[in-house]
């Protein structure tokens, strides 16, 4: 044993003195050093020089900005096409317009400008700013960025296109809702229903990809300043094998108050997806009639806790002297947070349960020395 | 060879591998944090934030922020975090017993009176003294815990059975907030589509000589005083280039305490904080990503760069000590408590990457560190080893100790440039040059304390005195 301890201890030995002599000698070790200054150098040299080109690219960007502003300005409120072109024909435009050619980075500041005005308007001045665009031919830019291999500059483009409502691409836009790179697909979800609302949801129906909740309170958001028109395939969605389009299509529901989807929803209830069966509770709840009470109490103890609390609360506000033989009977489970809210919804429902829940427990011992106060002081 | 030159061979030679390979992985952390950052900077210019805080669909949170003995500044304070721009939100604060007139305090300026309220103690705390609610429907947000002390941990388990919503955040309540710190950080809990997002965390940076006008970040300055500036560019390296690199690799051990966000239901099935240890931030996340491990519940430890916290750094030799050992403690305690993950490829990365990291680069290094000074030292003294290659050698490491910082400062002016004027930048260059001479080796020595005072069993977080912000009230 100890033979071959010391034979070990050897082995490392003759292997730290091998690296020793032969990688870390005095001459790598000068080497490397002079490398590793030659890099501080170089990075404190390229700090002072990015930042020396940012204030210069940042100067130059707030000039064009600027006498771009005051053309846009006088664009906006042309209120014949005959005024816009003598406007864009003026020699003082021209040469503004000039230098927004020089290079393709000028352009796509010149196509960001457009885009960021036409998010503020309506009407007569976003026209006026569209005829701009068509005019100084700036789609193909664009179309020529949605090719570049960079997703963020594709992406961009495609935003671009949808605040210029350039509805002739949506055929090319159409195909990225369903894209791998999830950045690039949300960017093209949203320009569809940017430029035509709910219809642009039909992306719902062949999107396999998971639509994310951050996506999903876009699109509510992007939704929510155009009239609802068309929720039609809501119940193809709602038995989507993508569990996300199934989720979106209850939160669609729930704030359009579909309540002709109450059969669809039912079913969501005993979804296989604890997620979807607790956007289904929430969503019923909305659009609830007299039968919904009893249905969530009939699933409740098939749900998680979270759920189970959820139609406790609901039933706060929804429960009938139907539910309280249920809830009476909660007022027996184990967790505390339960008999508080069954409590609650007892109260609520009945203006005998109070005294009801006071004849069943003990008033002094706890929770119910916290509970009985809590729910007599809400109340 | 006889037994001194075998030593020697050994240590030195031990010293040299244990350097590169640390310089290895510092070059890893580089490329891979460069490669988040960029892809974090490129997804932000398509981010609006404000929709998360005008959203009624925004996730609900519970902002917990625990309080011992903060009489001079907790009106303000709390005034900043009722101020939060985030709709869906209760904010907890929690009185640990302090011995000053805090919770007087809040009674009186925010008009609360004690409530009966069930607390679901899911998670075992010190007893709850009373909970107090505003009469101003103004403050309706606002709850207030006054409960017997037992230490930051057990304050936040309170504060998590108090809480009632689905994330909770967890603050310091001295901290300065971005005005979006709370949308980008609940933000990666709505994003991610494949994996449950159990935690995130954000850059904290030194808020020393900024000025803070109703508790409102105004103006960012570099601190004046050469000891928290030199913290401004560890933090900058600390968390623009390790948190980040980390995070990509779904690795990251440790969100800091000062503000971090958890899914709350996951917080309280891994047992919430542990009162046993001084480093319960870290050991809270290592804790919850071994129950996730082990319920085999696909998740992700979440991390952004933008700096979304403020908060004042030591600025003496003392605080910093105390501050340093502590910390020093908190990672043995915290590693110790989890060995059973060290190499263990049952917990994936965490096992055979992240835990072992930390064991051997941040645990050990300010102990190797330490040795191997003195030591070498000794051999270059002893003539076993040329002065000529110790010096080198010296050279080496400082060399590449500057490059690292020079690299995190041209990321911060590349991403979040903080800090605008090119004379502060110059100035941070400097720091960098400085550092390794003044300040790393005190870093070392307290954690080489830290250490000393783990194996004494010492458990106390040691007085953490404040100067207070450079603040204004308008």
């Amino acid at each position: 044993m100890l033979t071959m301890l010391t034979s070990f201890a050897s082995t490392i030995n003759d292997v730290l003195n091998y690296l020793l002599h032969h990688f870390f000698t005095q001459q790598l070790l000068f080497d490397t050093i002079i490398f590793f200054i030659f890099l501080i150098a170089v990075s404190i040299a390229f700090i002072f020089l990015y930042l020396f080109r940012k204030k210069k690219r940042w100067q130059r960007k707030v000039y064009l900005q600027k006498s771009l502003n005051s053309f846009i300005g006088e664009i906006a409120i042309c209120e014949s096409e005959d005024e816009l072109n003598e406007i864009f024909s003026n020699p003082g435009y021209q040469t503004v317009l000039l230098q927004f050619q020089h290079t393709e980075s000028d352009r796509d500041l010149l196509i960001s400008e457009l885009a960021e005005t036409s998010k503020k308007f309506r009407g007569s001045t976003m026209e006026n700013i569209l005829w701009l665009f068509e005019k100084m031919d700036l789609r193909n830019q664009l179309l020529k960025n949605l090719e570049n291999k960079k997703w963020h500059k594709k992406a961009k483009a495609i935003q671009q296109l949808a605040y210029l409502q350039q509805k002739n691409c949506i055929d090319i836009i159409l195909p990225f809702t369903n894209h791998e790179n999830e950045l690039l697909r949300a960017e093209a979800q949203i320009a569809l229903v940017k430029m035509t609302g709910f219809e642009g949801l039909e992306f719902l129906s062949k999107v396999t990809y998971p639509v994310s909740e951050w996506q999903q309170l876009r699109l509510i958001e992007e939704l929510s300043s155009t009239t609802c028109s068309s929720l039609g395939n809501i119940h193809e969605w709602l038995k989507s094998e993508n569990l996300s389009v199934v989720n979106f299509a209850l939160r669609l529901v729930e704030i359009y108050q579909q309540y002709d989807f109450y059969d669809e929803v039912k079913t969501c209830l005993s979804h296989s997806s604890m997620t979807v069966c607790k956007n289904a509770v929430l969503t019923i709840s909305n659009i609830s009639n007299e039968t919904t009470a009893d249905l969530l109490v009939a699933h409740f103890a098939g749900y998680d806790a979270f759920i189970q609390t959820k139609i406790l609360k609901i039933l706060q506000s929804d429960g009938t002297e139907a539910q309280l033989p249920f809830l009476f009977s909660i007022l027996n489970h184990p967790d505390d947070s339960y008999k508080l809210e069954a409590a609650k919804a007892i109260l609520k429902i009945s203006d005998t349960g109070i005294v009801t829940i006071e004849e069943l427990i003990d008033r002094n011992a706890f929770p119910w020395n916290v509970i009985l106060p809590q729910i007599k002081n809400v109340a | 060879m006889n037994i001194t030159d075998a030593v020697f061979q050994f240590f030195s030679s031990g010293i040299l591998i244990y350097s590169v390979s640390l310089l290895l992985f510092y070059l890893l952390i580089v490329v891979y944090s460069i490669a988040e950052i960029k892809l974090y900077s490129r997804k932000s210019s398509f981010t609006d934030y404000n929709l998360l805080a005008s959203s009624v669909y925004a996730p609900s949170v519970s902002l917990l922020a625990p309080a011992y003995n903060e009489a001079a500044n907790i009106i303000e304070n709390v005034r900043s975090l009722l101020a939060v721009h985030y709709n869906n939100i209760e904010l907890i604060v929690i009185n640990d017993g302090s011995k000053d007139d805090s919770l007087q305090k809040l009674i009186e300026a925010y008009q609360l009176v004690k409530v009966p309220f069930l607390v679901n103690e899911k998670i075992k705390t010190k007893p709850i003294r009373g909970i107090y609610k505003s009469r101003n429907s103004l403050y309706h947000k606002l709850i207030v815990v006054d409960k017997v002390n037992g230490g930051k941990a057990d304050a936040l388990n309170t504060g998590i059975n108090v809480a009632s919503n689905k994330y909770l955040v967890c603050i310091d309540v001295d901290c300065i907030l971005e005005q979006d710190a709370m949308l980008k950080l609940i933000k990666p809990f709505l994003e991610e589509t494949n994996k449950q997002v159990i935690a995130t965390g954000g850059v904290i940076r030194i808020a020393n000589s900024c000025e803070v006008v109703n508790g409102k970040l105004v103006k960012v300055h570099l601190p004046k005083q050469l000891l928290p500036r030199m913290q401004t560019l560890e933090y900058i390296r600390a968390f623009l280039l390790g948190r980040m690199a980390w995070s990509r690799m779904n690795g990251l051990l440790i969100i800091s305490g000062a503000f971090g966000a958890f899914d709350r239901e996951i917080a309280i099935k891994a047992g919430g904080y542990n009162h046993a240890t001084v480093g319960e931030d870290m050991e809270l996340i290592v804790r919850m990503r071994r129950y996730m491990h082990e319920n085999k519940i696909p998740y992700k430890v979440s991390f952004i760069p933008d700096p979304l916290c403020w908060t004042e750094a030591p600025a003496s030799y003392k605080i910093l000590g105390r501050q340093r050992n502590r910390w020093t403690r908190g990672t043995i305690e915290t590693l110790q408590i989890h060995k059973k993950m060290f190499f263990n490829r049952r917990f994936g990365i965490l096992g055979i990457l992240s835990y072992p990291y930390w064991f051997f680069y941040e645990l050990l290094a300010p102990l190797i560190e330490f040795s191997g000074f003195v030591g070498l030292t000794i051999f270059a003294m002893a003539g076993y080893i040329s002065w000529p290659f110790f010096l080198l050698l010296l050279a080496f490491i400082l060399s590449f100790g500057f490059l690292y910082s020079v690299f995190a400062i041209l990321i911060e002016v590349l991403t979040f440039n903080q800090y605008k004027r090119r004379t502060d930048i110059f100035k941070l260059i400097l720091i960098a040059f400085a550092e390794p001479l003044f300040f790393h080796p005190f870093v070392v020595w307290s954690a080489v304390r830290g250490n000393l005072d783990f194996i004494r069993k010492k458990k106390s977080w040691g007085e953490m005195t404040r100067q207070g912000f450079n603040s204004k009230k308008k």
